[in-house]
């Protein structure tokens, strides 16, 4: 689905990607590990079109896209979170969702007046479907809230039914567990393998959280340094001698 | 008595004509955090367009240095003055075509780089006007401008000015609120809140922001063509920054960023301190003293009250 072949990305003499191939297949979650500087994040903007690959090809569902805008990726149904929650805080949790979907009639400053009536009807149809998301990730008792007041763990489950609002295929969470508490680790992880399963959403995760990301992820790929270093099963990586050495560390046996 | 009323009537008149420049600040900053501390530049470019087109040709007795005046003031249908819609119109026009071209080039900037682009041309502006005599007059400025339904006798012109301005004031808040209502307003306030989400939700942030820009910019110069046929005189001093520019910014943040109402609002509010703080005693009368009354207003303001008086929803 995914495909990542010798991507190299420069930032003058560091190499924060240095040719890196992997491919992700389809109906699968995929964790992505390393250490700090690993390259991890920058993967992720170069996949959604963030930065611009120095060299080597990007290919989602046989298409190359290491040259596309993000606009175009969005449309495609990549779409990617960030470490810090994004969530607009002066909005409403409702208004949060209404406002991601792309190609709404009414958000032409020119024809929106003319259309309004083909703007209503989109809008009807995305209530309808973020009422259905917030359910999803069990936020629908905030509907009304500010989204500033929710807790961080609230703010990446909102994160997730927005991008539920944009017809996502391919999910990219960077750090979603990062700052929450563990009973909402928890429900995050419900929430990711019932979209995972229910809807056929792949995921993308950068993760330090290792029980986190060991439980939920399908195949693990762990970069090092800009490069990939193993891909395999969780139990294959906790294995991995190498991944232990550069990684997760040696425990007396 | 007639004196304090006609004073009273002029004030809510210029009050709503700075209404209409704090609308349109509002859709820059309050709606999409754009920095814009060159409101002057629209302001005299909707101020400049109408006196010129609605001006007769210059009067050579009378050593006019302009060379042309659009004269719309004699169009009229079946006795109404339709030449002033249409003026307001050419004028918000006009700073639209400024303010798409600025917008495209300054907006990828940083907030604090478009404030100083927009200041620049503020002043770039009245100096060209000042300048360039065969515009409008240079120093000398525009004078005798015409105004709207002249022809109607109730005494007292400045009632039927104030109607006018009502008029336009309902006429720009009800587009203004309008689209800030509209999913379109939904996602300039995305974009103020987390402009990098607005771009991961494959929002094309530019667009929105030069359109926030052009529309802004349009309203302000609907405000600079009402203040030139109220006051029906303007010279470059006018858009000096002080009383084009920054008692703007404190009417809206008195009044409540992010809130239409809260910008009409704060506009009468602040207007009216300035206004009224002449009639001090002594030497708190002085002009410099009663910015720093808007400037201490402006700070008290930002430590207990920052959203304003109405604030956003």
């Amino acid at each position: 689905m995914l495909k990542i072949e010798e991507v190299y990305k420069y930032f003058g003499g560091v190499k924060a990607v240095d040719g890196v191939s992997f491919d992700i297949s389809s109906e699968k979650i995929t964790g992505l590990i390393g250490p700090n500087g690993a390259g991890k994040s920058t993967i992720f903007n170069l996949i959604t079109g963030f930065s611009r690959v120095d060299e080597g090809s990007i290919k989602f569902e046989n298409k190359e896209i290491s040259q596309f805008s993000t606009q175009k990726m969005v449309d495609m149904g990549l779409i990617r979170t960030f470490q810090l929650p994004g969530e607009l805080k002066n909005m409403s949790v409702l208004d949060n969702l209404l406002v991601s979907p792309r190609h709404h009639p009414g958000e032409s400053l020119l024809f929106g007046w003319i259309n309004s009536r083909k703007s209503n009807h989109f809008e009807v149809k995305n209530i309808v479907a973020a009422k259905k998301n917030l359910e999803i990730v069990g936020l629908t008792h905030l509907i009304n809230e500010k989204a500033g007041n929710l807790s961080t763990g609230q703010k990446k489950l909102l994160e997730l039914a927005r991008i539920l609002m944009m017809n996502p295929k391919l999910i990219l969470l960077d750090e979603p567990a990062a700052g929450i508490n563990p009973t909402l680790i928890n429900s995050l992880s419900k929430v990711i393998l019932d979209i995972n399963k229910k809807q056929r959403i792949d995921f993308v995760i950068i993760e330090h959280n290792m029980d986190f990301i060991m439980s939920l992820s399908d195949e693990i790929i762990v970069m090092a340094e800009g490069k990939t270093l193993f891909k395999g099963t969780p139990e294959e990586v906790r294995k991995n001698d190498k991944v232990l050495n550069s990684y997760l560390g040696y425990s007396e046996k | 008595m007639d004196s304090i009323l006609y004073f009273f009537i002029g004030f809510l008149i210029m009050s709503g004509i700075y209404s209409v420049f704090t609308v349109g600040l509002n859709i820059h900053w309050g709606q999409t955090g754009l920095f814009n501390i060159g409101i002057a530049s629209f302001f005299l470019l909707g101020a400049y367009t109408a006196a010129i087109f609605s001006s007769p040709s210059p009067n050579l007795a009378k050593y006019e240095e302009y060379l042309w005046g659009g004269n719309f003031s004699q169009l009229t249908l079946l006795g109404v003055d339709i030449w002033f819609p249409i003026i307001l119109l050419l004028s918000a026009f006009i700073c639209i075509l400024v303010a798409i071209p600025l917008a495209m080039v300054t907006i990828r900037l940083k907030e604090d780089y478009l404030a100083l682009v927009t200041l620049g041309l503020a002043e770039t502006l009245r100096i060209v006007f000042i300048n360039e005599t065969w515009l409008a007059n240079g120093t000398r400025g525009m004078y005798s401008i015409p105004r709207p339904f002249d022809y109607i006798n109730i005494g007292n012109y400045d009632y039927i000015y104030f109607v006018v301005v009502v008029i336009t004031l309902i006429f720009v808040y009800f587009i203004a609120q309008k689209a800030t209502n509209s999913p379109w307003g939904r996602v300039l306030r995305g974009i103020k809140d987390n402009e990098t989400t607005m771009i991961a939700s494959g929002k094309n942030v530019l667009k929105f922001k030069v359109e926030a820009f052009a529309f802004g910019a349009g309203i302000m110069g609907i405000g600079g063509a009402l203040f030139t046929h109220g006051k029906r005189f303007i010279d470059p001093i006018t858009f000096e920054p002080m009383l084009a520019t920054f008692i703007i910014w404190s009417m809206l943040m008195v009044g409540g960023s992010g809130n239409n109402k809260g910008a009409i609002f704060g506009s009468f509010l602040m207007w009216g301190i300035w206004t009224f703080t002449q009639f001090l005693p002594g030497f708190l009368s002085d002009a410099n003293l009663r910015f720093v009354f808007v400037g201490l207003i402006i700070i008290l303001f930002q430590l207990y009250k920052p959203q304003g008086i109405i604030p956003a929803k």
